[in-house]
């Protein structure tokens, strides 16, 4: 690390998270009273002009990369105008792009944005960054100029191409400012200070007529649309992609040509990882987090992959990222690696041994899996192949889409729904489709039948609220900054959310895939097989939380077959509830709007807030306890250690879910030792090779440890290296396991 | 034909090289006072209580046809010697509390878990390895998985203390050998594991010159076989036969809450200190043997 980043890096950790970019405020509501007679679409850009003419411009100490938004403390009478001005203008957005069909949990945004309905945006995608370096904003303000002179469009064409212009020269004279604020800076600068100063100035000036020339301009270009992208526009989770793949080739030629070391570039993408972390808060959810829209931001990189000749896309650039965010230690970006069986070992090997580390990344995604399930959705194999993710998991093709679009489709409750005529066990109230009552399911196929009706059912709702959504903001946004951004839409001369992208999908996130495999194995034994109940009278016992029944509650739970234990009768039941979902998806094909529907396995955090919405389940769960998490099996459950865990999962239909992932804990210990991160690498190339999908190894701390502690039954998989081999934490003795505490670095 | 498992252990390292699946067989020759798994000495299932996640319920204690389980003043302990194995207990309880330690399984039921992992072990040049307790005791058993474990590297973790015969045998079957050395004197080996070193010390020569991989391991405990004279012995002999490299594993307690468990009380020795420990394996390199601590 040098010391300028030394430097950067403690500057960018001293930045208070009580600040506010409060004059984005002042600038938007400015706009609004100037324009608010304009339509939608010109309101919009002319609101985004107005901000990037009159945000504060300013150079800070030591940076290479330049471009922020000016925050300050607020006195308390700003603070209070700021409160006002929240609750006022905030829209809300998030119904229209995150939402649960079943309308069983509240998903909602926070009430500290300032996101007024006429400048809005939800983040969540990925630009074509190759082509916005190469062409630069005044490039594509010409394309946009020559579509226009090209004729043949409707007026609303006509008009998205108009605003393009502006907006893209907006982003000009953006960058100019900052060309000017440099070169006026210079003339009362000496030495090396007026040096770096000239050269910011250069660099500024030749972003504002044209695209990138060199490694430095490309990343300075990269940043000063992150930055407009965030804290402007203000939203979160826009992805650098395929960081590696676009900045080679500046990378290369300068290498070449001299103008650059491999030192320099890791310094100057060093600068642009802190620069990342400038806008998205200190703290990890902090108890009062920073009030800025991108806060919290997830900045995903993806590196690596294979063409489609299964030739490795590693490059030095590749290198040179894993090594800046090893060296920095900070919060953002998140590395992912696209792995293959091609993969540079040597990267592979070194990527692995930086996640075993601690470092909490990078991740992994399966190229062998993620692209056939693109394919299998309806990607283009040409698109499929050029694959990025951002934010949580979820699959994005650069430059080919809008933002995101989920929908959280909670397992057990499907399950609940399939076993009570529709009816909500908790409440008696009819949510789902009215399928036979359960005295009529004579069998695991009636039952497994009256699922897939309450899948169909939840489908249906989602491709409902999803076309009314894809209308509302056709019409609330015909025009958008990241649209002049994605690849077709200028040319198609109209908006991300309307006909310029070509590959929009919804995802659709099951959630509790575990805990209703383990279910219905229960149910099959104790209603079908050992005949205990009628599957009337056990509807009745989850309807009554178990009552009465504490031993065979605790029965089913501790001695039955679960999900991720490499058993394989429950393993097949996990695989066909998630192939009925697919099949389900892929009879909906897609909404009238154009969007495909990506299946996926995944929960983020949502299976806490579903679970306590969930009756009682089969597999021993109490009422409103949490429900599996992600691809996961039921937490507690895995009796067997990781391989196991990961032959199980492995089974699932992953070629068919472009989106989704799973977190896997694991104790560092278990990977120390000279070459002992070997052991994660084995772990993941045998999932990835047994049909995985994706992993993010967590290393786990003295929390999980203390916890364990206090609650044995909760942590029964935790496995920790003791002396010379692994061993489950709960089967050591309170001594040993408090020394195992003491001893735990992190 | 089935063998006396008590521990499947999938996801193991340090048993020899990779990831590997360890097969922990039940029963042993040799009464260590050390020993950490004290569950692997009787060849006999034996029942477990992990004290912690018992609720006390008593349902154990219920069914059980001997009266081995005693639930009083909240605690449950175990009349061991009246257990017969019939596995009641272990069916009744619903809390993961209650195990029988000691279970047979075919060679077939072994090797579908063993293979079950086969590509961890590609990945990471490991495979299986026999362990236990001593695995020579079970060597049929052993052989007839081997033969259901095409390309599978195969390791055992041995005592050494076995019938000349039936080790060299055994050697065939093997890639490669992890094997203990407690001490070079006959009648302290004696005094300490119960048996004497003679036996042991020639199986390990068998060992060195079939050539086949092999990993020694000196368990090192405080008082008992780490002074210097037992030291020098057994590095002169390492060196002897060529062999440059000791695994050594310094004496821990982490086995002694299993005796509680098995209604067994453990024997101590003092623990190493940091300077302790390293004086001793500085002993080790002055000899002109590498130590790795495991």
């Amino acid at each position: 690390m040098t010391d300028r980043v030394r430097f950067l890096k403690q500057q960018m950790e001293s930045i208070s998270d009580q600040n506010v970019f409060f004059e984005r405020v002042k600038l938007l509501l400015e706009a609004e009273e100037k324009y608010r007679n304009a339509d939608n679409g010109k309101k919009y850009v002319m609101c985004f002009r107005h901000m990037l003419d009159g945000m504060t411009v300013a150079i800070r100490e030591q940076e290479l990369i330049v471009g922020m938004a000016r925050e300050e403390l607020l006195s308390e009478q700003q603070e209070e105008e700021f409160a006002r001005q929240c609750a006022r203008y905030n829209f809300k957005v998030t119904e229209l792009f995150t939402f649960d069909p079943l309308k069983i949990i509240e998903i909602t945004d926070s009430d500290e944005r300032f996101a007024p309905a006429w400048f809005n945006s939800y983040g969540h995608c990925i630009p074509d960054w190759e082509h916005v370096l190469e062409t630069g904003f005044y490039g594509i303000g010409q394309e946009a100029e020559r579509r226009m002179a090209a004729g043949n469009l409707t007026e609303e064409q006509i008009e998205f191409l108009e605003n393009s212009i502006i907006a893209a020269n907006s982003m000009s004279s953006f960058i100019a400012r900052y060309a000017a604020c440099a070169e006026q800076e210079s003339r009362t600068a000496t030495g090396q200070e007026k040096a770096r100063l000239e050269e910011i100035a250069e660099i500024c000036r030749n972003l504002s007529r044209g695209g990138a020339s060199t490694f430095r301009e490309a990343l300075q270009l990269v940043w000063f649309c992150m930055l407009v992208l965030q804290t402007v526009c203000g939203a979160r989770d826009y992805a650098y992609g395929r960081l590696d793949q676009y900045l080679y080739p500046y990378y290369r030629k300068d290498i070449r040509e001299g103008r650059l070391t491999c030192e320099k570039a890791l310094e100057l993408l060093e600068c642009l990882f802190i620069k990342t972390n400038e806008v998205i808060g200190y703290s990890w959810e902090a108890y009062k987090s920073k009030r800025v829209l991108s806060v919290n931001s997830l900045q995903y990189v993806i590196l690596a992959g294979m063409d489609e000749h299964g030739n490795d896309m590693t490059n030095d650039v590749s290198w040179l990222t894993i090594e800046a965010v090893n060296e920095l230690k900070v919060k953002q970006p998140t590395v992912n690696i696209r792995y293959h069986k091609n993969i540079d070992r040597a990267f592979f090997d070194r990527a692995v041994e930086i996640t075993a580390s601690g470092l909490g990344y990078p991740s992994y995604f399966n190229d062998h899996v993620v692209i056939p399930a693109l394919i299998n959705s309806g990607v283009s194999r040409e698109i499929a192949y050029d694959y990025g993710y951002y934010g949580c998991n979820n699959s994005f093709l650069p430059g080919h889409e809008d933002e995101l679009r989920e929908a959280w489709h909670c397992g057990p409750k499907y399950l609940e729904y399939a076993m009570n005529s529709g009816a909500c066990m908790i409440t008696g109230r009819v949510q789902g489709a009215v399928t036979a009552s359960p005295c009529k399911l004579k069998n695991m196929e009636d039952l497994f039948d009256a699922l897939r009706l309450q899948m169909r059912d939840g489908i249906r709702k989602t491709v409902a609220h999803v076309e009314r959504s894809d209308q509302y903001w056709m019409e609330l946004k015909p025009f958008s900054f990241e649209s002049i951004l994605m690849t077709d839409c200028i040319d198609r001369a109209s908006s991300m959310n309307d006909k310029g992208s070509l590959q929009k999908h919804i995802n659709n996130h099951f959630v509790g895939l575990a805990t209703v495999a383990n279910s219905l194995y229960a149910v099959n034994r104790l209603v079908f097989e050992e005949k205990r109940f009628t599957l009337t009278e056990f509807v009745e016992l989850l309807k009554s939380n178990w009552e009465g029944e504490e031993y065979l509650r605790n029965y089913v739970k501790e001695r039955f077959p679960k999900f991720g234990n490499d058993d394989s009768e429950v393993d097949e039941i996990a695989c066909r509830v998630a192939r009925i979902f697919v099949e389900e998806l892929k009879k909906a094909a897609h909404t009238d709007t154009g969007r495909k529907l990506y299946p996926s396995i995944y929960s983020l955090w949502h299976h806490r807030e579903f679970g306590k919405k969930c009756a009682a389940s089969a597999d021993g769960r109490f009422m409103g306890e949490e429900i599996s998490e992600s691809q996961s099996p039921v937490y507690g459950t895995e009796a067997n250690g990781p391989t196991a865990m990961f032959n199980s999962v492995a089974k699932l239909p992953f070629d068919q879910t472009p989106s989704g992932g799973i977190n896997v804990k694991f104790q560092p210990r278990l990977f120390q030792g000279e070459k002992g991160y070997r052991n994660l690498g084995t772990l993941l190339e045998g999932y990835f090779d047994k049909g995985g999908m994706h992993a993010q190894v967590n290393v786990i701390g003295r929390e999980t440890l203390e916890d364990a502690v206090e609650h044995p039954e909760k942590h029964k998989n935790l496995l920790v290296r003791v002396v010379g081999y692994s061993a489950y934490f709960v089967s050591l003795s309170p001594e040993q396991q408090r020394e195992m505490i003491d001893r735990t670095e992190l | 034909m089935t063998g006396r498992i008590f521990d499947i252990q999938r996801f193991s390292i340090g048993n020899g090289p990779g990831v590997r699946t360890t097969v922990f067989l039940k029963g042993c020759p040799l009464r260590c006072k050390w020993c950490h798994n004290p569950e692997a000495l009787s060849p006999e299932p034996q029942i477990k209580i992990n004290g912690r996640l018992c609720r006390k319920c008593g349902l154990c204690g219920r069914v059980c046809p001997q009266g081995v389980h005693v639930l009083k003043d909240g605690i449950h302990t175990l009349h061991t010697e009246r257990c017969i194995g019939c596995g009641k207990c272990e069916n009744a309880c619903c809390y993961g509390c209650v195990s029988l330690i000691g279970s047979d399984r075919t060679p077939e039921e072994t090797a579908d878990i063993v293979l079950a992992d086969r590509i961890y072990y590609e990945k990471s040049g490991g495979g299986v390895t026999f362990s236990g307790g001593e695995p020579m005791l079970q060597y049929e058993f052993i052989e007839a998985v081997a033969g259901m474990l095409k390309g599978v590297s195969i390791y055992i973790d041995t005592c050494g203390y076995c019938d000349e015969k039936i080790f060299f045998t055994m050697l065939h079957h093997m890639d490669g050998v992890l094997f203990d050395l407690k001490h070079m004197d006959n009648e302290k080996h004696k005094i300490l594991t119960g048996v004497g070193n003679e036996k042991i010390l020639a199986n390990f020569a068998a060992a060195v010159s079939s050539g086949i991989p092999l990993q020694v391991r000196y368990p090192m405990i405080p008082g008992a076989n780490d002074d210097d004279e037992n030291i020098s012995r057994m590095c002169a002999l390492l060196l002897e036969y060529g062999i440059t490299h000791l695994e050594v594993s310094p004496y821990h307690d982490f086995g002694t809450q299993k005796y509680r468990e098995l209604g067994q009380e453990p024997h101590f020795f003092p623990a190493y200190t940091q300077s302790g420990q390293e004086d001793r394996l500085k002993r080790i390199e002055r000899m002109g043997i590498i130590p790795t601590v495991i």
